[in-house]
């Protein structure tokens, strides 16, 4: 026995209101549990739908659904944590090394020419707003799928670059005060962080927009069955 | 008589892919009653222990999936990677050598 569009959203409704506000996470318990609901209607035809409903839900023992839900949460989590990962090791790769070590130059560079911290420290804060810029016009805009668990995972990594920030802003403001054979300790510092920072925000923001791209996937999904019916993804 | 499900969580894995080595392509709950429809309802596979491994799976790596719109609901399938393929077959291996030493171990006949 197939479910009608309006048992369906039933039971969306359902798990939304058991606190499963995620539409990817929803996804899945929702189709397991239509299809063992229609199961066991075509089984014993005269099951209602809400008594077909509360013998899969206790199917499920005490956990609930609640237990796929920590499963997919895991699992995403997983998945993300390698894909981040593996973007941050690539860098170590020999053709972005020399990249790598360039940029740390680069800074050391620049903050030996400009000589001044002031003015150092708004070169940074400038280029940090255009690369933040940059990020927003170019697809890291993720207002559109905050109800989507993939989109939530996959952008946390973005959460901890405030701490980059803090040991950056720290180590311009209070410069060390250590010369190494002629090298100057804080913009050597300065350098590796700002480094490090940069490979850890692009890291991020690849792993952010493949959240994003697989948020859309589900949306255009979402869409196709929304068009036919009145529910809001 | 039905089996402790306790005896093949740690062969669940390999069970998983080798339902995917032979099917293709299948969902969660198209995987619960393929175990139960072999197994002649001797094995029941619980969601609580299926999406955990499901998940687990992708993460690493070993399954792809893909969704669809089935009877206005969204599917999400799981078949093999390219690693899972390969994955399978080391692991079907290393089930079928555990087995052997369990006959061994417990003194018991392979059923004919």
């Amino acid at each position: 026995m197939q479910l009608s569009k309006q048992q369906i959203e039933k039971l969306r409704i359902h798990l939304e209101e058991s606190g499963f506000k995620y539409i990817d996470v929803q996804m899945e318990i929702l189709d397991h549990v239509a299809t063992a609901v229609e199961e066991r209607m075509t089984e014993n035809q005269d099951l209602t739908f809400q008594d077909a409903v509360n013998q899969t839900q206790s199917s499920f023992g005490p956990k609930g659904f609640r237990q796929i839900e920590a499963s997919i949460v895991k699992g995403m989590t997983r998945k993300y944590r390698k894909l981040f990962l593996a973007q941050l090791i690539s860098f170590l790769h020999l053709k972005y090394i020399a990249l790598v070590l360039l940029s740390c130059f680069s800074v050391y560079k620049i903050q030996q020419i400009l000589g001044n911290q002031d003015k150092f420290l708004t070169f940074v804060i400038l280029s940090m707003m255009m690369v933040l810029v940059g990020s927003l016009t170019s697809g890291l805009n993720s207002a559109n799928y905050k109800n989507y668990m993939l989109c939530k995972i996959s952008g946390s990594y973005l959460n901890y670059t405030g701490v980059f920030l803090m040991v950056i802003f720290q180590s311009i403001t209070q410069p060390l005060k250590a010369n190494l054979d002629g090298v100057n300790a804080s913009f050597l510092f300065t350098s590796f962080a700002i480094t490090l920072y940069g490979l850890y925000y692009i890291s991020a923001v690849n792993v952010a927009k493949q959240g994003i791209f697989e948020s859309k996937q589900l949306l255009e999904k979402f869409k196709q069955i929304n068009h036919k019916t009145k529910t809001t993804y | 008589m039905a089996i402790n499900n306790e005896l093949f969580k740690g062969t669940l894995q390999t069970i998983i892919l080798n339902l995917l080595s032979e099917n293709e392509r299948m969902y969660g709950y198209e995987i619960t009653q393929k175990v139960k429809f072999i197994t002649q309802g001797e094995l029941l596979l619980k969601e609580g222990a299926l999406y955990p491994a499901l998940h687990k799976l992708e993460a690493d790596g070993l399954l792809e999936t893909s969704t669809e719109i089935v009877d206005n609901r969204v599917r999400k399938y799981y078949s093999l990677s390219k690693d899972g393929e390969k994955k399978v077959i080391s692991k079907l291996q290393e089930a079928k050598e555990f087995i052997s030493q369990l006959q061994l171990l417990l003194n018991l006949k392979p059923a004919s």
